[in-house]
Formats: structure tokens, sequence, C-alpha cells
């Protein structure tokens, strides 16, 4: 799956802003840290912690230390979400490949149980190795081995056999929806993280400027 | 040091919700786009399966690849198993691209709402 970032970058001017300094918003700072504290510990779509978000930012970050700090907090969360990521990703493209294969397996039995009402036999030449074809005639088609893994080949009468590739696909649709919803998710957080160091950067800027002047 | 964009505009929480609805609707629409091309050569492929059989004889078996091993089948039930999966794909194809139709939308939306209220703060295309 292609991940596309989007780009924020927010400029600011404005620097005439009063700065206000006082023991109520120095209380919210503390708060803010605590909830971003309570939302870390919140287990949903596979322990993902939720990004922090800041409301006002204005009014919460008044120092430039916390700029710093916060920051430094912001960007390491961004560098866990996008490890998960690639972790969920590579489960996805993995479940997704297997598609095509469980389809082209289906595909097979169909063939020869349309085969089977033909009546008949069928030749076919099977694939010995990359490049090598060796020819078969194929007369009973009551019954197929599917190999179910773990050096594990079973034989099932076709109609069987169908109904488990069946199954086997709808399952890993299911699958791919779940891990959807995370990846959604977790892009949601990853989005959100973005945009928060693009702001608490630009807003880190703003105080430096304030302090110098 | 003013410039065009010096008004300062902060990010509420449902500005951060339409930037994460498109950023998901954005990532949604790539892998779209590529599974529908996907698709559509694969459509060509079997259309041009399909052109190649006209020339056959009626009488003369066809071997057709399904997975890893060819099947010789006459020529009737070859064109069946291909006219099956051309139905399949063609299906699959339109879900795909009413979902991209209706993402492209909402995308739309979104894309005029934040521009409007960013500007040029925001880049919302790759």
């Amino acid at each position: 799956m292609k991940t596309k970032n989007l780009f924020f970058f927010f400029v600011f001017v404005d620097i005439d802003e009063e700065k206000l300094k006082d023991e109520q918003t120095q209380k919210k700072i503390e708060e803010k840290k605590q909830i971003s504290k309570d939302d870390d510990s919140k287990k949903i779509h596979r322990g993902i912690p939720k990004a922090l978000f800041l409301n006002d930012i204005r009014n919460e970050i008044l120092e430039i230390e916390d700029a710093e700090q916060l920051l430094l907090k912001v960007q390491q969360q961004y560098t866990k979400y996008k490890l998960m990521e690639s972790s969920l990703h590579s489960q996805y493209a993995q479940i997704k490949g297997k598609i095509p294969r469980l389809e082209e397996d289906l595909e097979m039995i169909y063939a020869l149980k349309k085969k089977k009402e033909q009546g008949g036999e069928l030749t076919t030449q099977f694939k010995v190795a990359d490049l090598v074809y060796s020819t078969a005639v194929v007369e009973n088609f009551d019954y197929v081995s599917l190999w179910l893994g773990a050096n594990v080949m079973l034989e099932y009468p076709i109609d069987e056999a169908a109904k488990l590739l069946e199954n086997n696909i709808s399952n890993a649709k299911k699958t791919i929806e779940e891990l959807l919803s995370d990846i959604n998710y977790l892009k949601d957080q990853i989005t959100t993280t973005e945009v928060t160091i693009s702001r608490v950067y630009n807003h880190s800027v703003k105080l430096n400027r304030l302090k110098k002047k | 040091m003013k410039t065009a964009f010096d008004k300062e505009v902060d990010v509420t929480f449902e500005d951060q919700e339409s930037i994460n609805e498109f950023g998901k609707l954005n990532l949604r629409f790539h892998e779209l786009k590529t599974e529908i091309t996907n698709y559509t050569n694969e459509l060509q492929n079997l259309d041009d399966c399909q052109t190649e059989m006209i020339l056959f004889d009626e009488d003369q078996p066809v071997l057709v690849l399904v997975s890893d091993s060819f099947l010789s089948l006459d020529k009737q039930m070859a064109e069946e198993l291909i006219e099956t999966k051309i139905q399949k794909i063609t299906k699959n194809k339109d879900t795909l691209s009413e979902e991209l139709n209706k993402i492209e939308e909402r995308m739309d939306v979104l894309k005029k709402l934040l521009y409007a209220k960013f500007g040029k703060s925001i880049n919302l295309d790759d």
C-alpha cells in the first residue's frame, strides 16, 4: 500500500500577542500533560495510543522550554507511529497477496467441477518445476487434495474443498477489513501528530521571537 | 517580515478531523487507483485471449493456464471460463470505480473547506 504524506507548513509572523503568564494557565499545562498520559494507557485498535491534540496552543504553551520539550515528545511518538504503520502495512500486504492465490485455487476447482459435469477425462500439463511441465490425465474429479500447510495434504470431496476455500477467502477478506480499520485509525493518529509537530514548532519559533524582543 | 499569509490561523479539533479524513481518503484513493489499473490490465489480457481464440478451429483443444497447470479444454469450455473471469473482474472493477468516485467527491469538498481556512499554509495536492 502506498503512503502519501500530506505536508503541513504553518507560517506565523504575528508577534504582537500579549504574553499571558499566571498560575492558572500553568496549571492547565499540567492538566494537559496528565490527560495525554491517561490517553497513552488506553488500549484500542491493537493498543495504538491516541495522538495528542492541542486545542489551544497559544494559551497552553507559554514557555519556550515547554514547547521544546513537547516537540521532542511528539517527535518520539511520531517515530513510534511510523514503525507501527510499516508493520501493519506489511501484514496487510501479506494477507492481501494470499487472496489471489486462493482465488486461483478456487478457479481450478470450479474448472474441474465443470469438466466433471461435461464428462470425459481431462488432459493437463502440470508444473513440475519452474519451466518444466509434464502431462497427466485426470479421470477422477470427485476428490481433490488440499495442501493444509505444516507438511500435510488432505483429500477432500470436491464440493467440500470448494467450500473450504471459499471460507478461507472470506476469512482473509474479514482480516483485511479489520486491518484496514486499524490502519485507518493509525493514519488518523499519524496525521494528527504531523500537524501537532508543525504547530508546536511554529509556536516555539514564535515564542523565541517574543523572548528576544 | 510580512507575507501574504501572515494571519494567524490555529487548528481546531474539527479542522484536525477534516485533515485526518482527507489523509485517510487520500491513502485509499491511491490504493484504489493501483487496483483499478491492475484490473484494467487483466481485462485487456483476457480480451486479447478472446480475440485470438476466434481464429481457432472449433474442434481444436485449447490449453488454458489455470493456477500452475495448463488444462486442455475444448474451445467452448475455454471460452466460458474466460467469459466468467471477465464478468467477475468487471464487477470488481465497477465496485472499486464507484468507491473511487465517491472518494474523489468527498476529497474535493474537504479540499475546498481546508484551503478556504488555511490557504497556502496547507498542501493537499501531491
